[in-house]
């Protein structure tokens, strides 16, 4: 094994706040000045993650209060970073949550993650409603799949509101919704929609025909016209992109 | 890489208005190569418009070019991908490590300056020339602490594998400073041993001073002892593309322009002054 090796795995140690005395090995100074400067990667690696994770999460983090950073460190220590991007290490902060049986919390955070996930995904040019008037009768064969900007998820009833600045209290334990969010322009939108247009919506995270979607709207009173509208709505909101 | 773009400011999500509806009176700007990286809405909408009036460079905080993982083949393919879009001017990473057994650490990690590492950087860092398509520029990190396996001061270190590897040089001048009063080298020894043809740009901010150790923080102004070594660089080497970068406690755009406007005023008197 290499020395180069040995010293990045000892720093690495110490940072997870497992054992910090194999990186003082490889350190130069005295023992007591090597310490204290050890110290300094120690203290900015925590205060970094949980200043992302301030940043990310801001209605968690006021109905949390002084809770907030110890909820950040306990997540970072379990799920440590494993992509490139800062953004992405609240991922499945509402994972976290949910061990530690903060099941209110867990909602919020999953609001603010998708909320989060809808401002960075990547542009894709949606289709409007000309381009599907433009399909006309081979609209129902045609291929879409959702913009990679939504994201659709069960929430607690009242996470959203939490996220709007309502107190923590307003989450209902046992009552789930369908959510979706989703950027338009710059703006991210977070709405509820029916179960069934959920299960609609779920088959087109991959591409799909049209008309497979549709069908979960069978057992509308209505079950074209639900379709229609729904469809014209998503265009609106720039939901669907052709795979 | 040695025509200088002049002096330019850091892109940060704070400016992102500015950055839409510009133009942002600077020659150029530097994003952090993960915040555009498969990104798309305001930061893209906020990079596109800057490429639109300007030179825009990539700088990166997650290469990880002396770590002991296998370079990351997707993030760097990503890289490409963006570079392909954007044609950036240069695109830069630091000396340091930042990620092992998978797991990211979000912090530009100190390396022993050994052969092995030596050895071991420059082997990454051609194959990374080679992924990407073009050479990239390596800065000098700041650092708290000093292996005790050490043996070649960090200067000779990065000067070797901008020999050995064609990379660029991206000083950073303050990182220098911090350094120079952390363990206590000289600083002016330092700059003074750059290589002029390696030397593609200069960064410059300011830090915190916490007594025992300095802490390179970017929420400040640029420090008078660092401004003198920058002129004292500006002197050696010419004009170099110069950023500055502000990144915690951003103060309005307006202030960081102000900044980078100090920074050419530096450059003309050391100009004036000439070698020392």
């Amino acid at each position: 094994m290499s020395s180069l090796f040995e010293a990045q795995a000892a720093m690495k140690r110490a940072l997870f706040g497992e054992d910090r005395s194999l990186a003082l090995q490889h350190l130069g100074g005295d023992r007591e000045a090597a310490s204290e400067r050890l110290a300094i990667y120690e203290r900015m690696y925590l205060a970094r993650l949980v200043t992302s994770m301030e940043d990310d999460f801001p209605a968690l983090r006021r109905v949390a209060g002084d809770l907030f950073p110890r909820l950040a460190v306990t997540h970072v220590r379990r799920r440590p970073s494993r992509h490139a991007s800062l953004a992405r290490l609240g991922d499945s902060f509402d994972e976290t949550l949910t061990e530690l049986g903060l099941l209110a919390e867990a909602a919020v955070a999953r609001v603010e993650q998708a909320r989060n996930r809808a401002f960075w995904s990547p542009d894709r040019p949606p289709v409007n409603l000309g381009d599907l008037a433009a399909l006309g009768a081979a609209l129902g064969e045609t291929s879409l799949k959702l913009h990679p900007s939504v994201q659709l998820f069960a929430s607690l009833s009242g996470a959203r509101a939490v996220v709007e600045g309502a107190p923590l209290r307003v989450v209902e334990p046992g009552s789930w919704e369908q959510v979706v969010s989703w950027r338009q322009g710059f703006e991210i939108h977070v709405d509820e929609v029916p179960p069934d247009e959920a299960q609609a919506l779920d088959v087109l995270l991959c591409p799909s025909p049209l008309e497979r979607a549709l069908e979960f709207f069978a057992s509308r009173q209505d079950p074209e016209g639900a379709a229609i509208e729904a469809v014209q709505r998503w265009a609106l909101r720039g939901w669907l992109v052709f795979p | 890489m040695q025509t200088s773009l002049g002096h330019g400011i850091g892109m940060r999500s704070q400016h992102f208005d500015a950055w839409l509806h510009g133009p942002v009176p600077v020659p150029w700007t530097e994003c952090i190569t993960e915040n555009i990286l498969d990104v798309g809405g305001r930061p893209r909408a906020a990079l596109e418009a800057a490429r639109a009036r300007m030179p825009v460079v990539f700088h990166g905080v997650s290469l990880s070019i002396g770590g002991c993982d296998p370079l990351d083949a997707g993030y760097l393919a990503s890289v490409r991908r963006l570079c392909d879009e954007i044609e950036p001017a240069w695109i830069s990473d630091h000396l340091c490590w930042t990620a092992l057994g998978g797991h990211h650490l979000h912090d530009l990690l100190p390396l022993p300056y050994t052969e092995e590492a030596l050895e071991h950087v420059t082997a990454r860092l051609l194959r990374v020339h080679e992924l990407l398509g073009r050479p990239i520029a390596l800065e000098n990190p700041s650092t708290y602490v000093t292996f005790a396996a050490s043996t070649i001061p960090e200067h000779e270190f990065l000067a070797e594998l901008a020999r050995r590897t064609g990379c660029g040089l991206l000083l950073d001048v303050n990182n220098v400073y911090v350094g120079a009063r952390n363990h206590g080298f000289s600083a002016e020894e330092y700059v003074d041993s750059i290589p002029p043809e390696a030397l593609w740009q200069i960064h410059l901010a300011g830090h915190s001073d916490l007594g025992d150790h300095l802490l390179d923080t970017h929420d400040a102004p640029v420090v008078e002892p660092v401004w003198r070594l920058y002129e004292r660089v500006i002197a050696r080497c010419g004009p170099r593309s110069t950023l500055i970068e502000w990144d915690d406690r951003i103060p309005p755009i307006e202030d960081v322009i102000a900044e980078a406007h100090r920074a050419a005023a530096a450059e003309q008197r050391a100009l004036g002054r000439g070698v020392p």
